[in-house]
C-alpha cells in the first residue's frame, strides 16, 4: 500500500511540477526568450536552440534526480514524518528552475548584444480599441454557482448536525487510517465553508486579474495578435472558474466524509489526488494549446488584415524588467502585464497597488491559516 | 480600430493618438457611436502617462470628434456633429499658412500643390475599411 501511495504522490506533484518547469521556454511567445527580447527569427539560430536545448535537459535531468532523492526516505523510512520531505522538495524543484533559467537568461543577454539585435527604434506600441468591446472573458456569473456550493455545505452540516458522530477525524494518513480525533462542534464544522470562501476569493482575485492585464499585441501581425489574446483570455478564465468550482466541491466533499456519509477509504485518500492531478494536467495541456498570451493559438490560420509585414518587432522593454522577472516601470500605469516566462501574469512593481495588492494576500493566506488552526484545535 | 503609436518618434505621442483617432473616423475605421477605451485603460494598455491620453482625448472633445459621458464613457461623435465650423475654418487658415507660405518660397505652382491635396483627400476616401 506504501509504496503505492509513494507512486502515487510522485505522479500527482513531481511529474507534472517537472513538466511544467521544463517547456516554459516553449510556451512563452517567440518574441521573449528567457526573460528577454529577441526577434522572432532567432529561434533559427543555432545557439539560441542550443540554449532551448540544454535548458530542458538540463531540468529534466537534475528534476528527476531531485525527485528520485526525496522520495527515498518515503520508501525507506516506514514513518510519517518522512512524507515532510515531498513539499521541500517541490520547492527544490522551483529553485532549480530560477538557478537555469538565470544562467540562460544571461547567456541570451550576451548573444543579443553580439548578434547586435538591440533595435533602438523598435518602440512601437499597437492597442485595438475594440478589445474590450468583444468577447474576452468568461461571464463573472459563473461564480454564483461557488455560492451555491458553499451554502448547500452549510445547509447539510446544519441538517444533518445531528447525525455526526461526537468524535470526528482531523485527516486521514496514507494508509486510510484516521490521523487524530477532535471534538465535533458547529466551530469546527465551519472549517469546510471557510477553506471554501477562501479558495472563491482566490479565484475571483485570479478572475479580475485576467480581465485587468494589459493588452499585447505583436505589431508583426496585430489583427491575429489581438484574437489570440482575447482567446486565450476567455480560455483561462474558464479554466480558474472551472479549478474553483472542483476544489470548493472536494472540499464539500470531505466535508460529507467527516459527516461518515462516504465510507470508502480509498475515494477519501484518492479524491484530492485525483482532482489535483486534473487540475496540473489540465494546465500543463492548456499552456501547450494556448502558449504565453495565445501566441500558439491560431498558427495556421492566415493572418487577419495586416500590412504591417514582419519587420517591426514589439517594443524591446528589457530595460523595465530586472532580471526579465520582476516589471519596473512607473511611466506604466497598468499594474498587472503579462510574465515574460511561462504562462499568466505578474505586477508592475512601480505601482503602489501591486505592493497593496501582494501585502493583502499575504494578510488572507496568514488569517487565513491561523483561523484554521484555531477552528481544528 | 488598431492605435499604432512610435514612442521613439520626434512626433509627440498625444499628437500622435490624437490624429490616428482622427484618420480612423476619416477612413470608416472608427465608426459613429463607436465606443473608445477609457483615458485609464487606454493608458495602461499603452503603457503611457494617463496625462498623455487625457490631453488627447480632451482636444479630440474640444474638436467635436468625440463625446465623453459620465456613465457611457467615450464614444465617437455622430457624423452630423463632425463638421466644418467658423471656428475650424479659421484655425485650418492659421494652419495652412506656413506650409504654403513654405511651398510658394520653394517656387511650388498651385497646381502641383492643388494635386497634392487632392490625391491625399482620395486616398483618404480609398483607405476606408483598411487598415492604416
Amino acid at each position: 500500500m506504501k509504496t503505492s501511495v509513494v507512486l502515487l504522490l510522485y505522479l500527482t506533484c513531481y511529474i507534472p511540477t517537472l513538466i511544467l518547469i521544463a517547456i516554459n521556454p516553449y510556451i512563452t511567445r517567440k518574441t521573449v526568450f528567457f526573460g528577454v527580447c529577441i526577434p522572432e527569427d532567432a529561434h533559427s539560430n543555432a545557439e539560441i536552440a542550443a540554449i532551448k536545448k540544454s535548458y530542458r535537459n538540463k531540468t529534466l535531468l537534475f528534476g528527476g534526480l531531485i525527485s528520485i532523492v526525496s522520495f527515498l526516505p518515503s520508501i525507506f523510512i516506514q514513518s510519517e514524518a518522512a512524507y515532510s520531505f515531498l513539499p521541500a522538495s517541490i520547492f527544490l524543484l522551483v529553485a532549480m528552475m530560477y538557478i537555469f533559467y538565470f544562467k540562460c537568461h544571461n547567456q541570451v543577454k550576451i548573444l543579443k548584444s553580439r548578434m547586435n539585435w538591440i533595435d533602438e527604434n523598435s518602440q512601437v506600441v499597437i492597442v485595438d480599441t475594440t478589445f474590450r468591446n468583444k468577447k474576452f472573458i468568461a461571464s463573472p456569473l459563473w461564480f454564483i454557482s461557488y455560492l451555491f456550493l458553499i451554502t448547500i455545505t452549510i445547509i447539510l452540516t446544519y441538517l444533518l448536525y445531528d447525525t455526526i458522530p461526537e468524535k470526528i477525524p482531523t485527516g486521514w494518513n496514507f494508509n486510510g487510517e484516521v490521523k487524530g480525533w477532535m471534538q465535533k462542534s458547529y466551530k469546527t464544522l465551519l472549517w469546510a465553508p471557510i477553506v471554501q470562501s477562501f479558495i472563491m476569493i482566490i479565484m475571483v482575485f485570479s478572475y479580475w486579474m485576467i480581465g485587468k492585464a494589459k493588452q499585447i499585441i505583436d505589431p508583426a501581425d496585430p489583427g491575429k495578435s489581438s484574437d489570440q489574446n482575447r482567446s486565450f483570455r476567455y480560455i483561462w478564465s474558464i479554466y480558474i472558474i472551472t479549478t474553483g468550482f472542483v476544489l470548493i466541491a472536494m472540499i464539500g466533499f470531505i466535508q460529507l466524509s467527516i459527516f461518515g456519509l462516504i465510507k470508502n477509504k480509498l475515494v477519501i485518500i484518492a479524491l484530492p489526488q485525483v482532482v489535483v492531478l486534473g487540475i496540473v494536467i489540465g494546465s500543463i495541456i492548456l499552456s501547450l494549446i494556448t502558449g504565453q498570451g495565445g501566441s500558439r493559438l491560431f498558427r495556421n490560420k492566415a493572418s487577419v488584415g495586416s500590412d504591417y509585414g514582419n519587420k517591426i518587432s514589439r517594443r524591446d522593454d528589457d530595460k523595465y524588467w530586472k532580471f526579465g522577472l520582476f516589471y519596473f516601470n512607473s511611466e506604466d500605469p497598468s499594474f498587472i502585464v503579462e510574465k515574460r516566462f511561462g504562462i499568466g501574469w505578474t505586477n508592475n512593481w512601480a505601482r503602489p497597488i501591486s505592493w497593496i495588492l501582494t501585502i493583502g494576500l499575504l494578510v488572507l493566506v496568514i488569517g487565513f491559516t491561523v483561523l484554521s488552526n484555531k477552528l481544528t484545535k | 480600430m488598431l492605435l499604432k503609436l512610435d514612442l521613439q518618434s520626434e512626433i509627440p505621442i498625444y499628437m500622435q493618438l490624437k490624429m490616428q483617432i482622427i484618420e480612423g473616423i476619416a477612413t470608416g475605421n472608427l465608426s459613429a457611436g463607436e465606443p473608445l477605451p477609457s483615458v485609464r485603460q487606454l493608458a495602461s494598455d499603452l503603457g503611457i502617462n494617463l496625462h498623455t491620453v487625457n490631453k488627447a482625448y480632451t482636444m479630440l472633445k474640444q474638436d467635436g470628434f468625440i463625446i465623453i459621458h459620465r456613465q457611457k464613457g467615450v464614444v465617437v461623435s455622430p457624423s452630423e456633429d463632425i463638421t466644418v465650423t467658423n471656428e475650424y475654418l479659421s484655425q485650418l487658415k492659421t494652419n495652412l499658412r506656413p506650409i504654403i507660405t513654405e511651398a510658394f518660397c520653394r517656387g511650388m505652382a498651385i497646381d502641383e500643390f492643388n494635386m497634392i491635396c487632392k490625391n491625399i483627400f482620395t486616398e483618404l476616401k480609398q483607405t476606408g475599411g483598411e487598415i492604416l
